[in-house]
C-alpha cells in the first residue's frame, strides 16, 4: 500500500491573523455542512428503517398465515418452520410467538415451547393466554405447583377480545378438572366455590358446576345449583335428574350420620 | 489588540481541539447511521433479490450474477473494498496515518450490500468499520486536521461503527483498542467511548431497543459444569483453527491463480454459495436469526453440527473468492452452533446436572470469536453485554482462554494479520513488541561522555568526529546533562568558544530506565534530541547505556524478522 501525504499540519508559527480567521471561518462552515448532512442522513435512515419495518411486517405476516394454515392442517413441523421465520423477522410480536409456542407444543417440542412462552411471559407477565398455555404445559408434565400458579396467573391476567368472563370460567373449570385428576379434592372444592359465585344466570353452567360438586361429594352445593338451574329452566331434564341424585346423596349422608 | 503570530498558531491549535471533540461526536453519529443504513440495505436487497420463498434456480442465479457485477466493481474501481475491512483499517491506521479514501467507503457500502445481500455467508460488522473509517478519514481531510488527529479518528470511527452494527458499545470500544490499535492503554479511549455512545443512541433511536439476540438467562447449574466449558473451549479452539487455516489456504490458492481470473473469482464463489444455499439456506448472509434459534434451543443436535460445518465452508468460499464482507458474524454463528452442539451432548451424556444448550451456544460464540478474531477481552465483554449477567463471566473466560490458547498455538499469526500478509502488508505491531521488550534490550552500552569542564570548541571537535547529534556530559558514568550539536554551533557562532559545557549543558532531558517498555522508549525518544540515556533506578545520575534511533531500529528489525511465518503467501505482485 502506498503512503500518501494527505494532511496539512498547522504550522507552529508564521500564521497571520487573516489566515487564522479564514481557517476558522472555513472550519465553522464545514462543521455546519457536516452537521446538516448528518441530520439529513439521519432522516433518510429513519425513513428507510420505517419502510423496511413495513416490509418485514408483511413478510412476517405471510409466514404467520402459512404457519397457522399448516398448524390447522395438523402439519406441526411445517408450521414450526414457518412460524420460526415469522418470529425471526418480527421478534416482538406476541401473536406470532404464541402461535409458535402452540405449534411447538403440538409438535412435542415441549421444552422449546416452554422457553418461548416464558419469554413471552417476561414481556407480558399478566397475559392470560400465555399463562394458560404455560399452565397446560406444566399440567402435561405433572407439575402441580407450576400448573396451579400459571392457571391462577391466567385467571387473574388480562384477556383480550370478547367473552372474557366465560373464558375465565372455562379456565377455572379446566383447573378444577386438573385438580380432580390429581386427587387434590380440597383445592378443587375451593375453586368450585369460587366458580359457583361467578356463575351467570344460565341453567347449563349451574348444571355443570353442580355435577362437579356432586363428583367431589358436596351434595348440598350441588343441590343448590341444580335448584338454581331448574329455576332458570324448569324443563331442564339434566337438572331434574341431578337434583334427585343430589337429594339421594344428602339423604344417604344424613342416614349414615344418624 | 496586537497578537503575535505564534499566539495565533496556538489559538488555531486550541480550535483544533474543540473541533476534534465535535467531530468525534459527529463521526460517532455518522458511523452509527452508516452501520444502520448498511444493515437495512442488506436486508432490503435480500428481499428484493430472493423474495419470500426463493426457488432453487434463484438460489443459484442471484449470487452468481450479483457477485459477477460486484467482482467487476471490486476489480475495476474498489480493490481495497474486498474482504472484511478490518485488516484494511488496521493497515491504514498503522501504515498510512489513518488515510482511507472516501471512495473506499462508498465502494465498500455498494459491494458489501451486493455480496451479503445476494446470499454470501459474510458479516456486516467489518464492512461497517471500513465504511466508518473512510468517512472519518475524509472528514479529517476536509478539516485539514493534523496527521495525529486524523489517525486517531479512524479507530474512534471503528468503535462507533461496531457499536452501531452490533449494539454493544463497551465491546466496540475494546475492539478498537484491542484489534485496530493493538493497545488497551491507548489514550484515545475517551474519544472512542464518546463516539461509541453516540452511535448506539442513534442506532437505538432508529431501530429501537430490541437486542440483536434474545439471550436465555444464564445459569451455571453445577461447578462441575466448568469441565464442560473446558471441553467447549477446546472445541471452540479447534473450530477457530480449522476456520483460520482453511481461510488462509483457500485465499492463498485463489490469490495464486492467474490475475485474469480475478474478475471471475467472486462469481465462481457465488455459484458455489448458490449450490450450498439450495440445501442449507440457513447459512445465507449474516444468519443471526439462526444464532437466535441456537441460543434458545430451537435447533436439533444434528442440525447445529451440520450448520457449523456448512457455515465454515461457505464463509471460506465467500471470503476467499474475493467478495466484500466480514468474518465477525460468521465467527459468532460458528461459535453458537459449535457451542449448542456441545451443550446438547453435555445435556445428554454428562453425569452432572447441566444448563440449557442455549447457554453453551452463548459461551461458544465468545470462545470461537476469541479464537478467530483474537480479541479475548472484546469477546468477554461482548457476551457480557448481550447477557448483562455476571454469572457468565467465569465459564466464558474459561472457554475463551482455552480457545484462544489453542488458536494461538496452531495459528501463531492472527487471522486479520495473516490476511494482510497475503496482500504483502506487514503490520508493525510495535505495541505487541513494546509490551514484552524493555529499554535494556534496545540500549547500547557503548557511548561517549564528555567531561563538564570541556570547552565548547573541544566539544564541537569531539562531536564532529562522532556521527551523533548529541553527546552526554558527565564524568565516570555520572551524567550532568546533554549537549546537542545545534547548541554547540550556536555557542560558537555567538563567540563563546571557551565556555564550559557544565554551564550550557541541558540539565533537563528525556531519559528512561532499563525496565521501561518499548512504547515508553518510543514516546520519550520523540522528546529527546536523538539520544536517550538509560539511567539506573537506584542511582538516577548513573548512565547504564543509551538508545539512539539507529539502535532502536536495529532492535525492532531483529524482532520483526521472525514475525511472519508459515502463512500461505501468493507470489509477490
Amino acid at each position: 500500500m502506498e503512503r500518501r501525504p494527505a494532511f496539512r499540519r498547522f504550522p507552529d508559527a508564521q500564521v497571520s491573523e487573516e489566515e487564522t480567521s479564514r481557517i476558522l471561518r472555513r472550519d465553522m462552515l464545514l462543521l455546519a455542512v457536516v452537521a446538516a448532512c448528518t441530520v439529513g442522513l439521519f432522516l433518510i435512515t429513519k425513513m428507510v428503517a420505517a419502510r423496511q419495518a413495513a416490509i418485514d411486517s408483511r413478510v412476517a405476516a405471510y409466514w404467520y398465515a402459512d404457519g397457522e394454515r399448516q398448524l390447522s392442517a395438523g402439519k406441526a413441523n411445517g408450521a414450526i418452520d414457518s412460524l420460526r421465520k415469522a418470529t425471526g423477522i418480527d421478534r416482538e410480536n406476541p401473536t406470532y410467538m404464541l402461535a409458535l409456542a402452540d405449534a411447538l407444543a403440538q409438535g412435542n417440542h415441549t421444552i422449546e415451547a416452554q422457553q418461548a412462552l416464558q419469554r413471552l411471559r417476561e414481556m407480558e407477565p399478566t397475559n392470560a393466554e400465555v399463562n394458560l398455555r404455560l399452565a397446560r404445559l406444566a399440567a402435561k408434565r405433572g407439575d402441580i405447583a407450576d400448573a396451579v400458579r400459571y392457571y391462577h396467573g391466567s385467571l387473574d391476567g388480562m384477556w383480550s377480545g370478547p367473552g372474557v368472563a366465560q373464558r375465565r370460567r372455562d379456565v377455572r373449570m379446566e383447573l378444577i378438572h386438573f385438580l380432580i385428576a390429581q386427587h387434590d379434592e380440597t383445592r378443587a372444592l375451593s375453586e368450585l366455590l369460587v366458580l359457583d359465585s361467578e356463575l351467570p344466570d344460565n341453567a347449563d353452567a349451574h348444571v355443570q358446576t353442580a355435577k362437579l360438586f356432586l363428583e367431589e361429594g358436596d351434595a348440598r352445593h350441588a343441590l343448590d345449583d341444580f335448584d338454581e338451574a331448574l329455576r332458570l329452566d324448569p324443563r331442564n331434564g339434566e337438572a331434574r335428574a341431578g337434583k334427585d341424585q343430589a337429594e339421594q346423596s344428602i339423604a344417604s349422608q344424613d342416614g349414615g350420620t344418624r | 489588540m496586537k497578537v503575535s503570530p505564534l499566539s495565533w498558531a496556538q489559538h488555531l491549535r486550541l480550535r483544533e481541539n474543540q473541533i476534534f471533540l465535535m467531530l468525534v461526536v459527529l463521526i460517532g453519529v455518522l458511523s452509527g447511521l452508516g452501520a444502520v443504513l448498511f444493515t437495512l440495505a442488506i436486508k432490503g436487497t435480500t428481499y428484493l433479490l430472493f423474495g419470500i420463498s426463493p426457488s432453487a434456480v434463484r438460489y443459484i442465479v442471484v449470487p452468481t450474477v450479483v457477485s459477477f457485477i460486484a467482482g467487476f466493481l471490486l476489480k475495476q474501481y474498489f480493490p481495497e473494498a474486498r474482504g472484511s475491512g478490518v485488516p484494511q483499517v488496521e493497515a491504514a491506521y498503522h501504515l498510512q496515518n489513518g488515510y482511507v479514501p472516501g471512495r473506499v467507503a462508498f465502494g465498500k457500502f455498494i459491494t458489501g450490500v451486493m455480496c451479503i445481500g445476494s446470499g454470501h455467508s459474510m458479516g456486516r460488522e467489518g464492512p461497517s468499520v471500513q465504511i466508518a473509517a473512510g468517512v472519518a478519514s475524509t472528514i479529517a481531510r476536509w478539516f485539514r486536521l493534523s496527521p495525529e488527529r486524523a489517525r486517531t479518528l479512524v479507530p474512534v470511527a471503528a468503535a462507533a461503527a461496531l457499536a452501531g452494527a452490533f449494539n454493544t458499545p463497551v465491546a466496540a470500544v475494546l475492539f478498537a483498542l484491542e484489534e485496530i490499535i493493538g493497545d488497551m492503554n491507548a489514550p484515545l479511549i475517551g474519544s472512542a467511548v464518546l463516539a461509541s455512545v453516540s452511535a448506539v443512541i442513534v442506532e437505538r433511536s432508529i431501530l429501537g431497543n430490541s437486542p440483536i439476540f434474545h439471550v436465555p438467562q444464564y445459569k451455571l447449574v453445577s461447578p462441575a459444569e466448568l469441565l464442560a466449558y473446558l471441553l467447549l473451549g477446546t472445541v471452540g479452539g479447534v473450530v477457530s483453527v480449522a476456520f483460520c487455516k482453511g481461510m488462509l489456504y483457500a485465499r492463498g490458492f485463489c490469490l495464486r491463480l492467474p490475475a485474469r481470473t480475478r474478475l471471475l473469482q467472486p462469481a465462481a464463489g457465488g455459484l458455489l454459495i448458490g449450490a450450498i444455499l439450495i440445501f442449507y439456506p440457513q447459512v445465507m448472509g449474516v444468519g443471526y436469526e439462526f444464532v437466535n434459534q441456537a441460543l434458545n434451543g430451537g435447533l436439533l443436535l444434528k442440525t447445529m453440527l451440520v450448520l457449523c460445518a456448512v457455515k465454515l465452508v461457505a464463509t471460506i468460499i465467500s471470503y476467499s473468492s474475493g467478495n466484500a464482507g466480514g468474518i465477525f458474524s460468521p465467527s459468532l454463528y460458528l461459535g453458537a452452533m459449535a457451542g449448542g452442539t456441545v451443550g446438547m451432548l453435555v445435556h445428554k451424556l454428562a453425569l452432572f446436572p447441566a444448563g440449557d444448550p442455549g447457554a453453551y451456544a452463548l459461551v461458544g460464540m465468545g470462545a470461537v470469536f476469541a479464537g478467530i478474531i483474537r480479541a479475548p477481552m472484546t469477546s468477554v465483554f461482548m457476551i457480557f453485554e448481550l447477557t448483562q449477567d455476571y454469572q457468565v463471566f467465569v465459564p466464558l473466560m474459561v472457554a475463551n482462554m482455552i480457545s484462544y490458547a489453542i488458536s494461538r498455538q496452531f495459528q501463531p499469526v492472527p487471522l486479520y494479520r495473516a490476511l494482510l500478509a497475503q496482500d504483502h502488508v506487514h503490520l508493525p505491531s510495535a505495541v505487541a513488541v513494546a509490551s514484552v521488550h524493555h529499554a535494556s534490550e534496545a540500549m547500547t552500552s557503548e557511548f561517549t561522555m564528555i567531561p563538564p569542564d570541556t570547552t565548547v570548541r573541544s566539544a564541537e571537535q569531539e562531536i564532529a568526529r562522532a556521527p551523533a547529534r548529541c553527546l552526554l556530559v558527565g564524568n565516570d558514568g555520572e551524567i550532568a546533562g546533554l549537549i546537542t550539536r545545534e547548541r554547540l554551533e550556536k555557542e560558537l557562532h555567538d563567540g563563546k568558544a571557551e565556555a564550559l559545557l557544565r554551564d550550557i549543558a541541558e540539565a533537563e532531558y528525556a531519559h528512561v530506565h532499563p525496565d521501561h517498555s518499548l512504547d515508553v522508549v518510543i514516546a520519550r525518544m520523540e522528546k529527546s534530541p536523538g539520544l536517550l540515556p538509560v539511567m539506573s533506578r537506584s542511582d538516577t545520575q548513573r548512565v547504564l547505556g543509551v538508545i539512539t534511533p539507529e539502535s532502536l531500529a536495529q532492535f525492532v528489525q531483529k524482532i520483526w524478522g521472525e514475525a511472519v511465518k508459515e502463512i500461505p503467501l501468493p507470489p509477490h505482485r
